[in-house]
């Protein structure tokens, strides 16, 4: 049976060792999200949102606390386990698009795919449709280097959500971009949400972001200082 | 000691001082420099072992070529101890030794002398009568104890040292070597069979004598580095009947055993004048040899070959290790490509930015080179321990490692001078840099068309190709080179047109096009000349067909992707491992090229010698005509089914061998004589001639039993002839006919096809009796064991009738009779036969350890060539730590979007075996088809298939796989390891 939560968090820990210095990242946060809810976590720069991301999609370890997923732990996840789910269950969106510039926009986008060993045929039919979905059908066949960066933003937000994820996590997703392409992309990542009722954490600092999310909650050094319903 | 070569010095010495300069004028790019160097360790790590290959293989080859130069003029010392110059006759075996004192006596020849002495030189065989033990061919010299003084004392096992003055008429002295394969000690009595002129025919005498001494191989005591056995001169004349006579008088020039040689010019014009003045016409006859001087320009010249050799085989490592330095500095160049921009942005001029390259470079060179030349010593090594194993050369001490200072000056300058200039080449690329794309680390646009700059330089180098190909025909490089340059230049022009991919496919097919149709007609060319053709169509080849994969790669990847998409969980990684290296086109360029440079030369070798082999297994299998074995006695004999020894109490005692009667069918015997040969003026088989020289210019005299009875085939015959017995009928007819067998025709001469150029139709000059004569070849033998030049018995009688050896037979032809034991009878044979100097030879066995040693001298020079291997890996090696970094941020996306550690680590293998594939993919076909072209414009006549050796060449590429994945294997678990977060945040 389907929990209405689908990301929990207790008493997350994160510290960075470097030997020399300790860096406490994340200092005991407590998180829950719902499925289909968009949640933006907001704060100033170094205040342990990315690292809050990383944590909580299990694409990093943490010091101390758990979160489960859908319900299941990522402590008791392996590498393996944890790195399947992130294939079948998520998507990510990241500032910097982080596309592979050896590959053309479609072969990004088939990718996760791939990954997940679906037919290459159906994969490709797939990212093709995702990409008609964000408008870039007709730039399918260039890669990242002819691309602009709101166009490459469009493709990682079509990667993201090619294999139809339950989760979303976007990072600084509207970072590099300018003011109206980011208006663009928050419209697109709300329709998204609305229309297959997916769930998307979003990381940002730009508070336009924050205004179109469901939910609003500050960080600072951290721990989460304050949670609010933006106003719309 | 030989100096280092000035030029080598003198340039390096001008690349330090600019580098000194330069360091003192921009201390602060010069430390940034070389703090690149020392900051990434592994890295300089991989780089300098890349680099060290291509010194290694120049210092590897001239160690080797100085340790073989080494070995030669030991022997030569050894073999010749204090002779210099020897006075010998070519066709008449003695001559008077009144002769010895004219010239002894002459003022100008005690001038320039200290030392003469006459000799009587020849081979007897030997047994001793206490050990039991034979041999059948020993050197037998006869010396005068007093005259032969100057020439130094023997010494004895313990040590003493005897002019051996004392020696009596029936006593012998015995060298090391000879002592040891008769088993023999001092006081042994031994008996020498022999054959005085004056016996014709079947009688051999024999005579007994006791060991006098036993010495060491040393000096005097060892001549010709051979057994030797020592009797007075009076006592060997006694024996040969040939009182008052010599055949060889010896001299030694001023000086000890090696200042003699540098004094034998005037000793030998010296002795020529005497010569020249006497009135005696028989001197004239006469030839003066400088023969250790000759011998140590011949070491010299050898030593000089074997590096030249083993240089041109290891040029395309050379090569590889070029290509390594412009993609390492190329990828140094992505890697600090926003850096590049900000300090050119920031006011650093292109020439400030190479000057950092060249400072650093500069430290890879220089340790490359340090560490190549040492590496090189080891090699040499290597290789000289090879070469003493395949060529069982132990007896003569083998070949001993010996290196010259100035050839590791040489080498480590030349690898420095390669290493630089190549450093400098690169750097000129790889700062010519846009700021602005550098900054924001943007890639370079790839130009749909050329520009218009671009097409003219392109047309410029089509009309200079044409115009050098026209101008330079006669020129084989030129007429090689300049089409292929005319053909780049067009690819640019086309380019202005049409797709890089078409382009650069349309010129690269011509280009592999024109040097496979054009290949063959350059082994027309002289050996130095083929020797660069073979390596510059080896790089245009590879070149050409890189361009051709690299500009085609779209298809490629979808080739690879589609066949290995099969295999459901491959496909995200094939997708990214292909798609990497051929997004980078240079670099992987680069890569695939030396491997493939380095694969091509190894199977052009192994295909080749994997011919060669089989065909030399076939031929020699053939060659045999119908018999198994072949025996030469010192002794000529009228018949060997009648010889009598009359024993050294005078008794006659035939020789019954029951092998001969028993176990051979039939037998051919032929008489042998070795006159002066020459063809055009050229001596056939080297200068010298005479008794001690056998080989290529053995005239061999057969008669109407072997005309019949052999069943030799011919390579070729005199045309109109369809049947052998026409050619055979030929020399029986005519006297100035004669038939040669194959090696003839590899005697001399630098060209590839047909060696020398001998056909059927050429004539052969030899000195006759009866002076110099003509003879027309009206045939060549398919096979080479039986070698010689083939006239009927009573035509070299009649030619040759000076010359004692052929009044008898010597060299007999048996055919074993089923059931026996072919190599029983041949051991059988020269224990029966032992009286006359019997040396029989199993071709069978000989075949066999011929082969053998074939294939393991190629082997070794395989090693050698797989050197260039080493380059092409740390070449990957140097990638894949640079892969690894460069993609972290990609990594770290991977692993978010769902790849696992494995198939991060099987995207870098697949990526990895991918680069190396392409190599071995493109050096193995070329190098079949560069094999293949060559079989079939010069081997396919004869009787030989082509013929790939599969399994060798998987074995090379497995090996290459192997070693390719064990240098990249780390930095790949690496990257697969690499926590995605972290690889996330990595920022480049």
């Amino acid at each position: 049976m389907k929990t209405d939560v689908i990301i929990e968090g207790k008493n997350v820990h994160k510290t960075y060792d470097t030997g020399r210095i300790k860096v406490q990242a994340l200092r005991g946060v407590d998180l829950s999200v719902k499925r289909g809810e968009m949640v933006s976590i907001m704060g100033p720069s170094g205040c342990g949102k990315t690292t809050l991301l990383n944590c909580f999609s299990g694409i990093d370890d943490m010091t101390e606390g758990d979160v489960k997923i859908e319900g299941k732990s990522l402590r008791e996840m392996s590498d393996n386990e944890k790195t399947d789910h992130r294939a079948g269950r998520m998507g990510f969106i990241f500032q910097a698009y982080n596309l592979l510039p050896v590959l053309t926009a479609v072969e990004n986008v088939e990718l996760p795919l791939l990954v997940s060993a679906v037919n290459p045929r159906m994969a490709r039919e797939k990212a093709i449709g995702i990409l008609e979905v964000v408008g870039l059908e007709k730039r399918k066949n260039q890669k990242p280097a002819e691309l602009s960066g709101g166009e490459q933003q469009r493709v990682t937000i079509a990667r993201s959500l090619v294999n139809n994820p339950a989760i979303v996590w976007a990072d600084e997703p509207t970072g590099n971009l300018d003011a109206e392409t980011s208006g663009q992309i928050m419209e697109l990542l709300c329709r998204m949400n609305k229309e297959n009722k997916q769930t998307f954490v979003i990381v940002s600092h730009d508070p336009a972001v924050g205004e179109m999310a469901d939910r609003v909650l500050k960080m600072r050094d951290g721990v989460f200082e304050k949670e609010y319903v933006p106003l719309r | 000691m030989t100096m280092p070569n000035p030029i080598l010095v003198s340039l390096f010495a001008v690349i330090l001082i600019v580098i000194g300069v330069l360091a003192i004028r921009r201390r602060v790019l010069f430390k940034m420099g070389v703090r690149n160097f020392i900051r990434h360790k592994t890295h300089s790590i991989l780089v300098v072992a890349g680099l060290l290959i291509g010194t290694s293989i120049i210092s590897g080859a001239l160690v080797t070529g100085d340790s073989i130069d080494h070995f030669i003029v030991k022997s030569t010392y050894d073999g010749l101890g204090l002779v210099d110059v020897t006075v010998s006759t070519d066709r008449v075996d003695f001559f008077n030794e009144s002769f010895f004192w004219e010239l002894r006596n002459d003022t100008g020849v005690e001038e320039h002398s200290d030392g003469i002495s006459p000799t009587i030189l020849t081979f007897v065989s030997v047994e001793d009568d206490d050990s039991g033990q034979f041999e059948p061919v020993m050197t037998f010299v006869g010396f005068d104890p007093s005259l032969d003084r100057d020439f130094g004392q023997f010494t004895e096992a313990n040590g003493s040292e005897t002019y051996a003055y004392d020696l009596g008429t029936d006593e012998v002295i015995l060298n090391g070597r000879a002592a040891d394969v008769l088993n023999a000690e001092q006081g042994d009595m031994l008996r020498i069979s022999y054959r005085p002129l004056t016996l014709q025919g079947g009688e051999v005498l024999q005579k007994q004598f006791e060991t006098k001494y036993v010495v060491k191989d040393e000096g005097k005591g060892q001549y010709g580095l051979q057994a030797n056995i020592f009797v007075r001169l009076d006592v060997a004349q006694e024996m040969f009947n040939v009182s008052g006579r010599i055949n060889l008088i010896r001299i030694s020039a001023p000086g000890d055993v090696e200042a003699g040689a540098g004094n034998s010019d005037e000793l030998v014009a010296a002795v020529q004048d005497a010569l020249d003045s006497s009135p005696d016409q028989g001197l004239s006859e006469l030839s003066v040899d400088a023969v250790k001087k000759d011998a140590l320009e011949q070491a010299e010249e050898t030593g000089e070959m074997f590096s030249i050799f083993l240089m041109i085989f290891g040029s395309f490592s050379i090569i590889a290790g070029v290509i390594l330095i412009i993609n390492i500095f190329t990828m140094l160049a992505e890697e600090r490509k926003s850096e590049l921009g900000m300090a050119r942005a920031l006011g650093m001029r292109k020439s400030h930015l190479m000057q950092m390259f060249l400072f650093e470079g500069s430290s890879y060179a220089l340790v490359a080179a340090l560490l190549g030349t040492l590496a090189g010593l080891f090699l040499a090594a290597t290789l000289i321990f090879g070469l003493n194993s395949v060529f069982a050369i132990g007896e003569f001490g083998g070949i001993p490692f010996r290196f010259e200072i100035s050839s590791l000056i040489d080498a480590f300058c030349l690898g420095t001078i390669i290493a630089f200039l190549t450093i400098l080449v690169a750097s000129a690329r790889i700062t010519n840099i846009n700021i602005v794309r550098a900054i924001r680390d943007i890639e370079e646009p790839v130009l749909e068309r050329a520009t218009r700059r671009t097409a003219i330089l392109g047309g410029v180098t089509l009309a200079l190709g044409l115009v050098a190909f026209f101008l330079g025909y006669e020129n084989l490089i030129i007429r090689l080179v300049a089409p292929c340059l005319a053909l780049m230049g067009f690819a640019f022009v086309l380019r202005r047109f049409t797709s890089a991919s078409i382009a650069f496919t349309i010129s690269g097919i011509a280009i592999i096009a024109y040097i496979l149709h054009s290949i063959t007609t350059f082994f027309e060319g002289e050996m130095e000349e083929m020797a660069y053709l073979f390596i510059v169509s080896g790089v245009l080849l590879v070149i050409a067909a890189v361009m051709i994969v690299i500009f085609n790669s779209s298809l490629l990847v979808r080739g690879v992707s589609g066949s290995l998409a099969r295999i459901r969980s491959m496909r995200p990684i094939v997708k990214t491992a292909v798609s990497h290296p051929l997004n980078k086109r240079f670099r992987t360029g680069m890569t695939v090229s030396m491997f493939a440079l380095v694969i091509y030369t190894i199977v052009l070798l192994s295909v080749f010698s994997n011919i060669f082999s089989l065909s030399v297994s076939s031929e020699l299998v053939k060659q045999g005509g119908g018999y198994e074995i072949i025996g030469t006695s010192t002794i000529p004999v009228s018949d060997l089914n009648n010889v009598t020894v009359i024993d050294a109490e005078g008794n006659p005692v035939r020789i019954e061998s029951p092998t001969l009667a028993n176990d051979v069918r039939t037998f051919e015997q032929i008489v042998a004589t070795y006159p002066n040969v020459t063809i055009d003026g050229v001596p056939l088989g080297g200068t010298g001639g005479g008794m001690m020289s056998f080989g290529l210019g053995r005239v061999l005299g057969v008669d109407n039993q072997f005309i019949q009875n052999n069943q030799y085939v011919f390579a070729e015959m005199l045309e109109g002839y369809t049947d052998p017995h026409e050619a055979w009928d030929a020399i029986q007819d005519n006297h100035t006919n004669v038939i040669v067998d194959l090696s003839i025709t590899f005697a001399g001469g630098s060209g590839m096809q047909g060696g020398n150029g001998i056909t059927v139709g050429d004539h052969l000059t030899i000195e006759t009796v009866n002076g110099t004569k003509d003879f027309q070849i009206v045939g060549i033998l398919d096979q080479m064991l039986l070698n010689g030049i083939f006239m009927t018995k009573e035509n070299a009688q009649a030619y040759f009738s000076d010359s004692f050896t052929v009044h008898g037979n010597s060299v007999f032809i048996f055919s074993v009779k089923d059931g026996a034991d072919a190599k029983t009878v041949t051991l059988n044979l020269e224990r029966d036969f032992r009286a006359i100097g019997m040396d029989t030879r199993y071709l069978k066995e000989d075949i066999e350890s011929m082969m053998e040693m074939l294939n393991s001298f190629f082997l070794i020079f395989e090693i050698f060539l797989g050197l260039g291997l080493i380059v092409g890996i740390a070449g990957l090696g140097v990638i894949t730590i640079r892969s690894v970094v460069e993609r972290r941020q990609e990594i770290g996306v991977m692993r978010a979007i769902g790849f696992r550690r494995g198939m991060i680590l099987k995207s870098f293998v697949t990526e990895i075996l991918f680069i190396a594939t392409l190599g071995i993919v493109i050096g193995t076909a070329i190098g079949l088809t560069v094999a293949y072209e060559i079989f079939a414009s010069m081997m396919a006549e004869e009787d030989v298939s082509f013929s790939i050796p599969w399994m060798h060449l998987l074995t090379i590429t497995l090996i290459t796989y192997v070693a390719s994945l064990a240098c990249t294997i780390v930095p790949s678990i690496k990257a697969s390891r690499t926590s995605p977060a972290d690889a996330l945040r990595y920022m480049g």
